[in-house]
């Protein structure tokens, strides 16, 4: 059907259900409105460290704020704000003016600072000043906008102009003022009287201090020269982002590519096309301190797009999460300009998150994967140090076991083996108690230890010498600074070949019975010590039957059933006579 | 019909020994049947009333490492798959050559009841330990090389035969797990005496 195509006519009063959408408070207007400062830094391709801005806050006399103003120096002419500031839903609105047409910007669709003035104050004005001309655009009570009478485009001068926005009494940086007396900069003060009443964000505290945590802010503080004014001072003082110390153990950032394509039920959404030939990448940090109560909000991860944050999730936002303990030390930007592409946008126009389709989808739950990875590997290290928290005085129950051991197989292998050892050649390794005490030993067996096919005679310990995996370091390793550890899946009582070779057992303290000991009972108890006993029954009878090995032409089941049942009685019968407070005290102090 | 090589001499001799058993005999027992069982090859250089043991020894040892004989104390014992090359090389049998013998059966039967295994059907091959690698070869931390080589050998030849005669959708997924595991753990094997 031929149209005469007519311009829309839309009410005035979208303006109110869309602008109720935001659901502001000051620090996410203000956040907007330092956003609106920055891009226009950025048209004018400004350094950062140039880009100087204020927040000013002033108290109506209640401790309430009576007044919030936004300060920078580069100003609007009226065509800016014909163009730009006028115009509702222009997504191009922070480009308009730049002096790079493909400039990067952090506006999106040219609404958020808008609507904070109008929604969130009884009236509202920008009052800018650029090329010797002054304009004062606003919003009325009625939340009607327009000029001031007597403020459109009007001759003045700066002096005149900074009086009339109240500042000049400021104490400016010395480039700032001398790019606004030589003409190349400009101002706009914009300005919000009476203030509505938002949760957190009534008084001045609370909103500098939701201000600098706001994922749309903090960014910018922590890299921007951003200051504070109260009341009526005139000395900006500069505000910082939170500084939060990493975690021990986690002290770099971790960085991750974002993968070309992630699969989203068994569909793959890419992440990479023509225009977009970096899929981006995800930055996980870590904080010594758990983000709760006033840093709650930094426990995100902020979604950045081609330039400013585009997203912000809580970690509990991005979906369940195993090891919650943990993920409230995280935080993290995840960069994917993707997200910006016009053809499939996902960004929303308050920004907060992200439009749900498959490609947010996708990111967020990869995203959420990648963090709960980190939260494991930071329970894994917990659990590791809480559990050699446990074993400290395993060591010591440990060595008067050994030195027992020594003594036992001593006598009983002298009468069993007639004094053959049971690792080979005997022991006259000077280490300390390595070789235990010799009694009963009666010389060296010629034959090496049970393995063939080489002559080289290495001195080891006459018996063998048991170590407490998670607490002791490896003596074969001189350079392991960490103590062994041993896989939950390994045997109760582990050993390497070169541990074969050495004469050392691991008592693995990963398996799941030792942790429950552990847990349940602790380190001192009883429990654990006879945990420790049986290992050593484990080990002595594992000897035992390997030294009968040796010893027989060959080995009958029988065999090792007999050897098993006298070797354990001498041991039960040994113990019973020597470890009585060992096994049964419930305390027992090593001396 | 070929003529037997000395280490399949040595093989008919220790079978003839152990009467088709698994049974430890003592290495001079060996030594004094191969010599008279086959004089020409088993005497001293020299001295051809006496028996050369040198002879024995090497083919021994590395008949150890095919998994066919297995030795403690001097002594030395068929081993299953060692018993069936006999049984071969002394009846001459027309066995059914499609189906697995006895020995190659249970060394799959002990593959497919690995930790090894399971870990590496459930696509968690990174977390096979050495213990598990231990469980797959049929050995323990202390068996020598020697044997290590023997019961390597031992997979090998039951992998290549379920290959052969199975062909089936198992035999891909042994041959992958075996290839995995060689280089992963071989150093477990090497750095023993």
């Amino acid at each position: 059907m031929p149209i005469k195509v007519q311009p829309f006519v839309i009410d005035e009063a979208v303006l109110d259900l869309i602008g109720n959408e935001f659901k502001f408070d000051h620090a996410k207007g203000l956040a907007e409105w330092l956003k609106n400062s920055c891009d226009a830094y950025l048209r004018e391709k400004t350094p950062d460290d140039q880009q100087f801005m204020v927040v000013r806050l002033a108290e109506d006399g209640h401790q309430q704020l009576g007044r919030i103003e936004c300060i920078d120096f580069v100003g609007m002419s009226k065509s800016q704000i014909d163009d730009a500031f006028k115009r509702f839903f222009d997504p191009q609105a922070a480009k308009k003016g730049a002096k790079e047409a493909q400039i990067k910007t952090l506006g999106g669709h040219g609404n958020g600072g808008k609507f904070y003035m109008r929604q969130m104050f009884k009236t509202s004005r920008a009052i800018t000043y650029r090329d010797g001309k002054m304009n004062i655009f606003g919003f009325n009570a009625k939340r009607q906008y327009g000029f001031e009478e007597g403020f459109e485009d009007r001759k003045t001068s700066l002096n005149e102009a900074m009086k009339k926005a109240g500042i000049d009494k400021l104490k400016l940086p010395v480039g700032i003022k001398k790019a606004l007396e030589e003409g190349e900069a400009g101002f706009t003060v914009v300005v919000g009287e009476h203030p509505h009443k938002a949760k957190g964000t009534a008084n001045r505290n609370g909103l500098v201090e939701k201000l600098i945590m706001h994922p749309q802010a903090r960014r910018l503080i922590a890299r921007l020269p951003i200051s504070l004014l109260l009341n009526n001072e005139m000395n900006p003082v500069r505000l910082a982002a939170p500084k939060l110390s990493p975690k021990e153990g986690f002290e770099d950032s971790i960085i991750i590519e974002v993968p070309d394509k992630l699969d989203l039920e068994g569909k793959a959404v890419q992440f990479k096309n023509k225009k977009y030939s970096w899929p981006g990448r995800l930055v996980l940090k870590t904080s010594g301190e758990p983000l709760r109560g006033n840093l709650m909000t930094l426990n995100t991860i902020d979604f950045i797009g081609e330039v400013g944050v585009i997203g912000s999730y809580r970690i509990h936002e991005l979906g369940p999460t195993r090891f919650s303990g943990q993920v409230e030390f995280i935080y993290g930007e995840c960069e994917c300009p993707i997200l910006e592409d016009p053809d499939y946008d996902s960004v929303r126009n308050d920004r907060q998150k992200l439009l749900e389709n498959d490609r947010s989808e996708a990111l967020l739950a990869w995203v959420r994967a990648q963090v709960e990875a980190l939260a494991e590997r930071m329970e894994t290290k917990q659990v590791q140090e809480k559990k050699q928290q446990d074993l400290k005085n395993t060591s010591a129950l440990n060595e008067l076991l050994n030195r027992w051991k020594n003594r036992f197989m001593g006598q009983v292998w002298a009468e069993m083996f007639a004094g053959k050892g049971p690792s080979g050649i005997a022991g006259t390794d000077p280490g300390g108690g390595r070789g235990g005490s010799g009694e009963g030993g009666a010389g060296e067996e010629a034959n090496g230890g049970g393995t063939e096919g080489g002559s080289e005679k290495k001195r080891k310990p006459r018996f063998p010498q048991v170590l407490v995996s998670g607490q002791d370091h490896d003596p074969l390793d001189p350079l392991a600074t960490e103590p062994f550890h041993c896989d939950p899946r390994h045997p109760a009582i582990y050993q390497r070949p070169k541990d074969v070779e050495a004469g050392i057992y691991w008592i693995n303290t990963a398996r799941p019975l030792s942790e429950k000991i552990l847990s349940a009972y602790s380190a001192d108890s009883p429990r654990w010590r006879e945990y420790l006993f049986q290992r050593y029954v484990d080990i002595i009878v594992k000897e035992a039957i390997y030294q009968t090995g040796k010893m027989e032409t060959s080995l009958t089941p029988d065999m090792v059933s007999a050897r098993i049942d006298d070797v354990v009685t001498r041991v039960h019968d040994q113990a019973a006579q020597d470890l009585d407070s060992f096994l049964f005290q419930e305390t027992f102090g090593i001396k | 019909m070929q003529a037997l090589t000395r280490p399949q001499k040595i093989l008919t001799v220790m079978f003839e020994l152990s009467e088709g058993q698994q049974k430890a005999l003592q290495y001079e027992d060996i030594v004094v049947s191969a010599f008279k069982r086959y004089p020409e090859d088993f005497q001293l250089r020299g001295y051809p009333q006496y028996p050369d043991s040198s002879d024995i020894h090497k083919p021994l040892y590395e008949m150890k490492q095919q998994g066919l004989v297995r030795s403690a104390n001097k002594t030395f014992e068929l081993t299953p798959r060692g018993l069936e090359v006999c049984e071969q090389l002394v009846h001459r049998e027309a066995k059914n050559k499609d189906r697995l013998t006895k020995a190659e059966e249970s060394e799959i039967n002990r593959i497919l009841g690995s930790a090894a295994f399971r870990l590496f059907q459930e696509g968690h091959k990174e977390s096979i330990l050495d213990t598990d690698f231990y469980e797959y070869l049929g050995v323990t931390v202390r068996t020598s090389r020697a044997d290590c080589y023997g019961h390597l050998s031992n997979v090998e030849h039951a992998i290549a035969a379920h290959e052969k005669k199975r062909a089936d959708a198992l035999s891909p997924m042994l041959r992958t797990l075996h290839e995995f595991l060689i280089p992963k753990f071989k150093v477990e094997i090497d750095s023993r005496k």
